[in-house]
């Protein structure tokens, strides 16, 4: 399994260079969370149907990890970074052999986390006790923590490394963030809605994008100006953010009007395109005959910025769709209460 | 011998035919449709069943209960808002912040929310410390209170069974923790040593009625597989933890389909019991222990699960017991157990 593996992430990276190769590394696996069974999954969207799961740890619990939440994985694809919110830390999982490689302590149930300088550090947002940690992946150390208020939950951090948005749920607000190499100084804070969650930084890191999921909109922040540049509607009750690779889109997870939407992002623009298209999430028909919608929780784009996935909450699957023709194009029945996916890049 | 006719031949292949297809029609059909709800909801998600004027109630109630009261008077609180001490893993949850470990004092029956910037209120003797408690599923809790034989409902709610409505309770924490009447709370309950000098609604009817309704809706706690912690379930009973903590609620009445039918999954009788306080205690409900705490009990004094369970005197003194002569592997697994309800 594991030669597999390996074969198979040498397949994807050459991809771009062997002529008749379909899909290049970052648009077909997925690694991918499942919160209820205390799992992280390697998914191959084009694997047989029902046998798309290459392989789901299990043994998460047994070196502390409860409830992991999200996941990234590094410029390799050969390590995947967890968040454990039931307890205080980060994993490490070596992708291709397949166990953890090591965790490092956090705060108190740690939620979305990002890899920044070149993957050479993360920062997570520890929704339990207030904080945020950063930590040095080199040397798998934390390098310090520092406070938010309240309920920090996303985090997005600018291409440069120096400087992060943190949401405060339930304070409704994000923070602005300069980040040291020893500390970090909170520049600013600005009300953006009602529950932001989640946010990203696109492309050039110019705009910050947040899901205010009580205000129904995603607000679009100027970070040079640390302003609200403008309110964009979305479904109901937006509540993750996946951005195409080059910056040009973000994709929404409308998690309670069973949809998703698209929104152009303008960064070379002074204004934000406010132009969005809705993407519908389907429903799937239960064992006792009753359909049940989908609800999407979380997302993440495609390296080729063509196809989407995201998680269902309500029937515990992963569904992938086509962002050119909006059309479901796969659906994966997975463990319990998936919640973590990303594109191996 | 017997001799083959070429009817009967025809009838089995075609049996044979249509078996099979009905075998594979079944299998895409299974392999079609999902796996079983894994939860009605989830952490600070709504029930299922919802209709539609309910699901709107919900989140307009929701809003409210993120909602930052500036306009209370500072003295008359202990939060901003409802999420700044229910927000433990997610809106409607417990509360692990200072700001929501709240000093409260037992008088006349009843207890009193100390409030910490009115130094009126700290005028009683003796305070103890109060944990926020988690609300997932309390409408489920609610519709399977027991009845009186005058057809109202027992006092389910309060760590001392002191209020049988949701309503009131509901009131009472925005009045006492708020600083937030309502017209409600000001025409049924003694502004005194409250702070609250002059009792004026800053909450609607309208606006209250929702944020009940989205209490009432939030659905309980995910629940995990429990084929795997068949072990740790025989030692919960062994322990006659059961006999307090019962696992199961049928809904005695309802309010609305989406308890119709519907079994809570708790893990507590709704009653009273002298854990060695000499006082007696609400039984809570441990649906989702794992995930709203530490800390754990009523008061915040206990930072495991296992110091929880060690504290269990009076009544449950011999479960205490019981869990101690427990091996290490046969503590893991009750603790699985707790994990995955």
């Amino acid at each position: 399994m594991r030669c597999l593996i390996m074969f198979a992430l040498l397949i994807f990276a050459a991809g771009p260079l062997a002529a008749g190769n379909s899909t290049a590394k970052g648009d077909r696996m997925i690694l991918a969370t499942y919160w209820g069974d205390d799992k992280v999954a390697l998914i191959d969207l084009q694997g047989d149907q029902g046998h798309e799961e290459i392989w789901a740890l299990d043994t998460l619990k047994a070196v502390g990890c409860s409830k992991p939440y999200d996941v990234r994985s590094n410029e390799r694809g050969d390590e995947a970074f967890v968040s454990c919110s039931g307890t205080d830390k980060i994993i490490v999982i070596d992708v291709v052999a397949q166990q953890v490689k090591y965790s490092i302590t956090t705060g108190s149930s740690p939620r979305d986390l990002v890899l920044f300088d070149g993957g050479k550090k993360l920062i997570v947002a520890n929704s339990g006790n207030d904080t945020v940690s950063v930590i040095d992946t080199i040397k798998r150390v934390k390098l310090y923590d520092f406070p938010v208020s309240s309920q920090p939950y996303g985090v997005a951090v600018s291409p440069d490394g120096k400087k992060a948005v943190v949401t405060g749920w339930a304070s409704g607000d994000v923070h602005f963030v300069n980040l040291g190499d020893k500390s970090a100084t909170i520049v600013g804070k600005l009300d953006v809605g009602m529950l932001p969650y989640t946010v990203i930084l696109p492309g050039d890191g110019a705009v910050a994008y947040v899901a205010a999921n009580g205000s129904h909109h995603v607000a679009a922040l100027d970070m040079a100006k640390r302003e609200l540049r403008s309110k964009i509607k979305v479904g109901r009750n937006p509540w993750s953010l996946a951005a195409s690779g080059d910056g040009k889109f973000v994709l929404v997870t409308n998690n309670r009007s069973n949809n998703l939407s698209m929104i152009k992002t303008g960064t070379a623009l002074p204004a934000i395109a406010e132009d969005k298209n809705f993407i519908s999430a389907g429903s799937q028909l239960q064992a006792n005959g009753e359909s049940v919608q989908r609800s999407a929780k979380n997302a993440s784009v495609s390296l080729n910025g063509k196809q989407g996935v995201f998680t269902d909450l309500a029937n515990n699957q992963i569904v992938v769709v086509d962002l050119e023709s909006k059309a479901i194009t796969r659906v994966i029945n997975v463990g319990k209460a998936p919640y973590g996916i990303e594109f191996i890049h | 011998m017997s001799i083959r006719q070429p009817g009967r031949n025809k009838i089995a292949g075609a049996t044979a035919i249509l078996l099979c297809a009905v075998i594979v029609a079944c299998t895409l059909t299974k392999q079609e449709t999902a796996q079983a709800i894994y939860s009605a909801g989830y952490f600070g998600e709504p029930l299922a069943g919802l209709d539609a004027g309910q699901r709107q109630s919900f989140e307009r109630g929701e809003l409210l209960f993120a909602k930052n009261w500036k306009e209370a008077s500072r003295f008359a609180r202990n939060a901003v808002s409802c999420v700044a001490c229910h927000s433990v893993p997610m809106p409607g949850g417990s509360g692990m912040s200072t700001e929501a470990l709240v000093a409260t004092q037992h008088s006349e029956g009843r207890t009193h929310v100390l409030q910490r910037y009115n130094r009126h209120a700290h005028a009683f003797e003796t305070s103890e410390t109060r944990r926020t408690p988690p609300l997932f599923g309390v409408g489920l809790l609610e519709n399977a209170a027991p009845r009186l034989p005058d057809g109202s409902k027992v006092a389910i709610f309060g760590a001392f069974l002191e209020r049988n409505s949701l309503e009131d309770v509901v009131a009472s924490a925005l009045a006492n923790e708020l600083g937030v009447s309502s017209s409600k709370y000001c025409a049924g309950t003694p502004t005194a040593g409250t702070g609250l000098q002059d009792c004026r609604p800053l909450i609607s009817d309208a606006e209250l009625d929702d944020l009940v309704q989205f209490v009432r809706f939030l659905a309980p706690p995910p629940r995990k597989s429990q084929g795997s912690v068949i072990d740790g379930m025989k030692l919960f009973d062994r322990m006659r933890c059961v006999q307090c903590h019962t696992p199961s609620l049928q809904q005695s009445g309802g309010k609305g389909t989406p308890f119709r039918g519907v079994t809570a999954l708790a893990y507590t009788d709704l009653r009273r019991h002298d854990l060695g306080n000499g006082r007696g205690i609400k039984t809570p409900a441990l649906w989702g222990v794992t995930s709203v705490g530490p800390p754990y009990m009523h008061d915040a004094a206990a930072n495991s699960i296992e110091e929880a369970i060690l504290k269990h005197q009076g009544e449950a003194t011999a479960s205490a017991r019981l869990y101690r002569q427990l091996t290490e592997s046969e503590k893991e697994l009750l603790m699985r157990f707790l994990k995955s309800i």
